[in-house]
């Protein structure tokens, strides 16, 4: 099954058995995107955990900033496939931090958020795998974030 | 629907980008490219100041430094676009998603360039610039584009496959030719085989020379016919 191979080439899945992708699998919708579609906005609930299956989405956050400056919205990673994006699904409050928008046409696995949850809290050892690995994720985003934000949006302000 | 000329700006990287991309909008009758940026802060200024009616977005944009100086750049395509669409709402702005993998795709003789977009992820639907500006603005007035990359069967591919096969059966003559000398009693057709061996391989490599050697035109230079895509069911599969 397609979605089942998607989910397999995930690093945050790899060290799930067949019998526990195909749990996973039993969760997932596959869905499709033109360029230019928001997947999901800052601030909003997080009702699915993405698998990215080909194409390509930029992830972007609200900053405050005055008229002369470039956007107020800033775009601080590109996710590329077989890449997860939409962490927020499996972290309190639940409410997506960033807004995702496709820059190309782009297919997407979407976990089911709250069935993802239950499935992670039954099995300690899917909820473990999972989420160490999910963790890095997270932690790789907030450096890339800070790295953005504080080094060249910063000098840009100087410019 | 207007006959003045329409004036776009484009934004990428690298200079070679910059030029295939001034080659694609300028093919397009009445569009004249007069502004070139090479990152997000530079396009935005670009756009404040000349207020073009197009601008064509390389989403593969470093925002200020590129990504020699700073880690994680070229993430300032989006930015870009969306900055310019929203201050200039009456232009048309065209975001292109895959600038490098275009640019490899088309590294060669025989291809092709053409910005286009997609209907449910198929197809190359080319994009009319002049008709993307007659349309009423639209909120935002921002196009999500791809460069088309499409092969052509050119004459200078068919010479240098000419040539290249008269060369590898001008060496198989030489070598038949050779063996017939060694048996003594054939000798006079073996020679007369080796030489017109040594003839074929120097014709063709003359063949081969001439084609690659001979004026390359960019890929945004030719006709690029782009594919319509057939509308099939949009959203969740």
């Amino acid at each position: 099954m397609r979605s089942k191979r998607a989910l397999r080439e995930c690093s945050v899945f790899e060290a799930l058995d067949d019998t526990e992708l195909d749990r996973l699998d039993a969760l997932t919708t596959a869905k499709e995107y033109e360029a230019g579609t928001t997947v999901f906005g800052e601030g909003s609930v997080a009702e699915a955990l993405y698998v990215l299956e080909s194409g390509k989405l930029a992830i972007q956050m609200q900053i405050p900033m005055s008229q002369e400056q470039l956007s107020k919205k800033v775009t601080v990673d590109i996710v590329s496939a077989n890449e997860v994006f939409g962490w927020s699904a499996v972290v309190v409050p639940y409410r997506y931090t960033l807004t995702a928008v496709c820059l190309e046409h782009s297919s997407v696995l979407a976990i089911d958020a709250v069935k993802l949850r239950t499935l992670l809290q039954d099995d300690i050892r899917i909820g473990y795998e999972v989420l160490s690995r999910l963790t890095g994720v997270v932690a790789s985003r907030l450096d890339q974030t800070r790295h953005v934000l504080i080094s060249e949006r910063l000098l840009s302000t100087r410019a | 629907m207007q006959s003045t000329e329409l004036r776009a700006v484009v934004a990428s990287e690298s200079s070679e980008a910059r030029r295939l991309l001034t080659g694609v909008v300028q093919k397009e009758p009445g569009v004249v490219v007069v502004g070139w940026a090479g990152n997000a802060l530079e396009a935005t200024s670009l756009a404040r100041s000349l207020r073009p009616d197009i601008a064509v977005i390389d989403a593969q944009l470093p925002h200020i430094m590129g990504q020699d100086m700073v880690r994680m750049s070229h993430m300032g395509g989006l930015d870009a676009a969306i900055s310019v669409s929203q201050e200039l709402p009456r232009a048309r702005v065209i975001l292109l998603g895959n600038m490098n993998v275009a640019i490899r795709q088309a590294d060669g003789l025989d291809y092709a360039i053409g910005l286009c977009t997609k209907k449910n992820g198929e197809g190359n639907i080319p994009v009319k610039l002049r008709v993307l500006d007659g349309e009423l603005p639209q909120e935002p007035g921002l196009v999500f584009a791809h460069l088309g990359v499409e092969h052509l069967a050119s004459g200078r591919r068919k010479a240098t496959d000419i040539g290249e096969r008269a060369i590898m059966y001008g060496g198989l003559t030489i070598m038949a030719g050779f063996s017939l000398i060694l048996t003594v009693l054939l000798a006079p057709a073996g020679v007369f085989l080796a030489l017109a061996g040594v003839l074929s391989v120097v014709l063709g490599w003359a063949v081969k020379a001439t084609a690659e050697w001979w004026p390359k035109p960019s890929p945004a230079d030719k006709e690029f016919s782009g594919m319509v895509a057939e509308v099939v069911k949009g959203g969740e599969r």
